[in-house]
């Protein structure tokens, strides 16, 4: 395996970005047209083909229907989430639900799953890492939020698999751009990685110690990125327009397109200039003649629109330092992560909330690559240099009668991490319990994010209350959790991880992988159970009576096994 | 390590206080444990046994975790005290129930409600003037917000019996008007 090559992947939710070490050194790699990222755009064209990356965006204007883009805001995520609902509101290209509530994204007669659709952003990097080596690679680390959930994280994992890579690892992008940033230089120091992406902010807090990197705490907030930046002047445009011409275009796929994409080209030059001019020529047409817009934006205007933006993130961060115990003052460095970063508003708004510069060494479209190179060359290597611990963003929990939870893993816990505990049966001669796996930081159920459900029917039935059903959670180096729950009196066990629902089972990963992304998924009775599914059992919402029937026993007090 | 050493570690850590198991002292401090920390994750981390076979990655895995369990709890100057008082009465391990009945514990040192939480101050400030009648009052009326709050009632029985055999310093009964 040593002499094998390792890419870093950050698969971003606007633009992608691949690096490998060559000689020792981080390299981001550039594509066929000479840029170094690369749109995380996707274009079906009519006869078939399938076109990736920055040339795929311009055909977003021309065919907003046949092309994807932001598909990392989908990902891992059901049908029912809140993420999903507003994505399908937003989105050009039709977004429908398929099996066990998954998201599925329909381009003519065909239906993809989002893990295959971010399988052809991986592919396509990969390419570009190929083209420019000279050889075929396999070996990868991609990269995630740290704030993304555990379904998330496998299904970017799927994804990984789907495009034909060998995942070594998912890999959080702040602790990705940390290690770019310190690697190979013997820092002892605390450093905040503020990272606002296209969809995502995430704020992570790090203790730099020599060789080891030790995240004290992460916090995020999935619903914000550089795409609500865009929002604001695309609102701004639209509502000038209609008040002109009476006449409200963001409706229109096509005049959206067109606004969105001015609007964009308009927040990146405001990052360069004091003011920009937003030229639209022919925004749509009414009784037979083009309309247009032409207006000057500054950038004390753009600044005042996000202001409230840039305040929201840093209520995520002072929570961030609340849960690594440090304040600001108690930081020696902060790195700015991720294209938004590039705004003024956002570096001076940072710049007074942590009453410094920024460490601008690294290009912050490209650090999170970089890192992720580094730690893939570490990962092949004989030798391990540098040893990342991380934590899990959230906490773990399971649902309980009256609609509650009880914390099985506290957010900010290092992984790996396992906890147990014992609960029992709600009903008297209850044959199986169904177990629901909640993240969030919420007593109340309906406030977490429902992750997925599990059934366990092994145990001895009994009078309710006396049954003890020992649950346990399992979180793996890379955040990913695995579930498993026992009888302690019959030892009847069953492992699984909660991918059950929603996401894609191991046949359909299997069989995609087997027939090429062509074929996707759209046969719904060629597919076979989901080999760990039990069977009949279907995820319920977190309202359902059915999903809360585990109560806590608290009279039980876990002694270590063994002594 | 060898690999039989390191799967017989993973078994053996479940039954390893705390201490022990970082290789580190009742006594250290907290810069101490941290070191013992890194110097035990740096040991087993995961990363490291990628080429080895799936016995030895289960085996440092499982090792790693009670590794965090430990951390997580020695490096917290509330669950540190507790856990040692779990590890005097022969219990290695701080589970998610040790943790929640502290913090019960803890709750119920304050006042479980909010009324309960105002009057158990009032009483204490009461007890700290020399007033004793009046805090045994404010006792009485915390009780009414959280009957069975063992420290309630438990300050209420001290009060009451520092009234019997303690001189009534400076407290007066309360005036009719």
């Amino acid at each position: 395996m040593k002499e094998e090559a390792a890419i870093g992947i950050d698969l971003g939710t606007s633009n992608s970005c691949v690096a490998t070490v060559v000689d020792g050194r981080p390299r981001v790699m550039s594509n066929a047209y000479g840029e170094r990222t690369t749109a995380s755009v996707i274009a079906f064209a009519e006869d078939g083909s399938v076109s990736v990356g920055n040339r795929a965006r311009a055909q977003v204007i021309l065919d907003p229907t046949h092309t994807v883009s932001s598909a990392k805001r989908l990902i891992g995520r059901f049908m029912f989430s809140e993420e999903a609902r507003k994505a399908s509101a937003i989105a050009r290209y039709q977004i429908v639900e398929g099996e066990r509530h998954s998201v599925r994204i329909q381009i003519r007669e065909q239906q993809f799953s989002v893990p295959e659709i971010s399988a052809l952003v991986l592919k396509e990097m990969r390419s570009v890492a190929e083209q420019e080596l000279g050889r075929s690679l396999e070996h990868a680390v991609v990269t995630v939020p740290a704030f993304f959930n555990d379904n998330q994280r496998q299904a970017t994992k799927d994804a990984g698999r789907i495009a034909g890579l060998n995942v070594l690892r998912i890999l959080n992008e702040p602790t990705a751009a940390a290690l770019a940033y310190g690697y190979g230089q013997d820092l002892r120091a605390k450093v905040a990685v503020y990272d606002l992406g296209g969809g995502t902010f995430d704020i992570s807090i790090l203790e730099l110690g020599g060789d080891v990197f030790e995240v004290l705490a992460t916090c995020g907030d999935t619903f914000l990125g550089g795409d609500d930046f865009d929002d604001r002047l695309i609102d701004m445009l639209a509502e000038e327009f209609q008040a002109l011409h009476d006449r409200n275009v963001r409706p229109d796929p096509f005049s959206y397109e067109k606004l969105k994409q001015a609007s964009e080209k308009a927040k990146i030059e405001l990052s360069e200039k004091e003011s920009t001019i937003v030229d639209v020529p022919a925004l749509c047409t009414v009784d037979g003649k083009a309309l247009g817009i032409q207006r000057e934006i500054t950038r004390g205007e753009f600044d005042q629109l996000v202001q409230d933006l840039c305040q929201r993130t840093f209520k995520v961060c002072d929570e961030a330092l609340q849960q690594a115990g440090l304040t600001v003052q108690d930081l020696d460095g902060m790195i700015l992560v991720g294209g938004s970063t590039r705004m003024p508003a956002i570096r001076e708004a940072t710049k007074g909330y942590f009453n410094r510069e920024p460490d601008c060494s690294i290009n912050p479209d490209e650090v999170v690559a970089l890192g992720a190179a580094i730690h893939a060359a570490s990962l092949m290597g004989t030798e391990t240099d540098t040893f990342l611990l991380d934590v899990t963003p959230l906490s773990l929990r399971v649902g309980i009668t009256g609609g509650l939870t009880k914390v099985l893993i506290e957010r900010n816990s290092p992984v790996p991490i396992e906890q147990t505990r014992v609960f029992t049966t709600a009903r008297d001669f209850q044959e199986s319990v169904a177990i629901q796996i909640f993240q969030g930081e919420s007593k109340a159920a309906r406030d977490n994010t429902l992750l997925g459900e599990v059934e366990f029917s092994g145990f001895q039935p009994g009078p309710r209350g006396e049954v003890k059903i020992e649950v346990t959670f399992a979180i793996t180096t890379e955040g990913i959790l695995k579930v498993s729950a026992g009888d302690p009196v019959t030892g009847a066990q069953r492992f699984t991880s909660v991918t059950l629902s929603g996401g894609l089972s191991e046949t359909e990963i299997e069989r995609i992988i087997r027939d090429g992304s062509d074929s996707a998924a759209t046969d719904p009775t060629d597919r076979g159970e989901p080999q760990n599914a039990p069977a009949g059992s279907k995820p319920t919402t977190p309202d359902d009576p059915r999903a809360i029937p585990l109560e806590p026993e608290d009279t039980i007090d876990a002694e270590p096994a063994s002594d | 390590m060898s690999p039989a050493e390191i799967q017989a570690l993973a078994r053996l850590a479940g039954s390893m206080d705390y201490y022990r198991l970082l290789r580190t002292e009742r006594t250290a401090s907290l810069k101490e444990i941290k070191r013992a920390y890194y110097s035990a994750r740096r040991a087993f981390h995961p990363d490291r046994y990628l080429n080895e076979g799936a016995p030895v990655q289960k085996a440092v895995d499982q090792i790693s975790r009670h590794i965090n369990e430990a951390w997580v709890v020695l490096r917290d100057s509330v669950r540190r005290p507790a856990y040692d008082q779990n590890l005097g009465e022969g219990r290695l391990r701080y589970t998610l129930e040790d943790e929640e009945s502290r913090q019960e514990q803890s709750r119920a040192r304050t006042g479980r409600t909010t009324n309960g939480r105002k009057f158990f101050q009032l009483a204490n400030e009461a007890e700290a003037r020399g007033e004793i009648a009046r805090a045994i009052a404010h006792i009485q009326t915390a009780l009414t917000f959280e009957r069975d709050n063992p420290v309630l009632l438990e300050h209420l029985a001290r009060l009451r019996a520092s009234r019997e055999d303690g001189p009534d310093t400076g407290d007066r009964p309360y005036e009719i008007r």
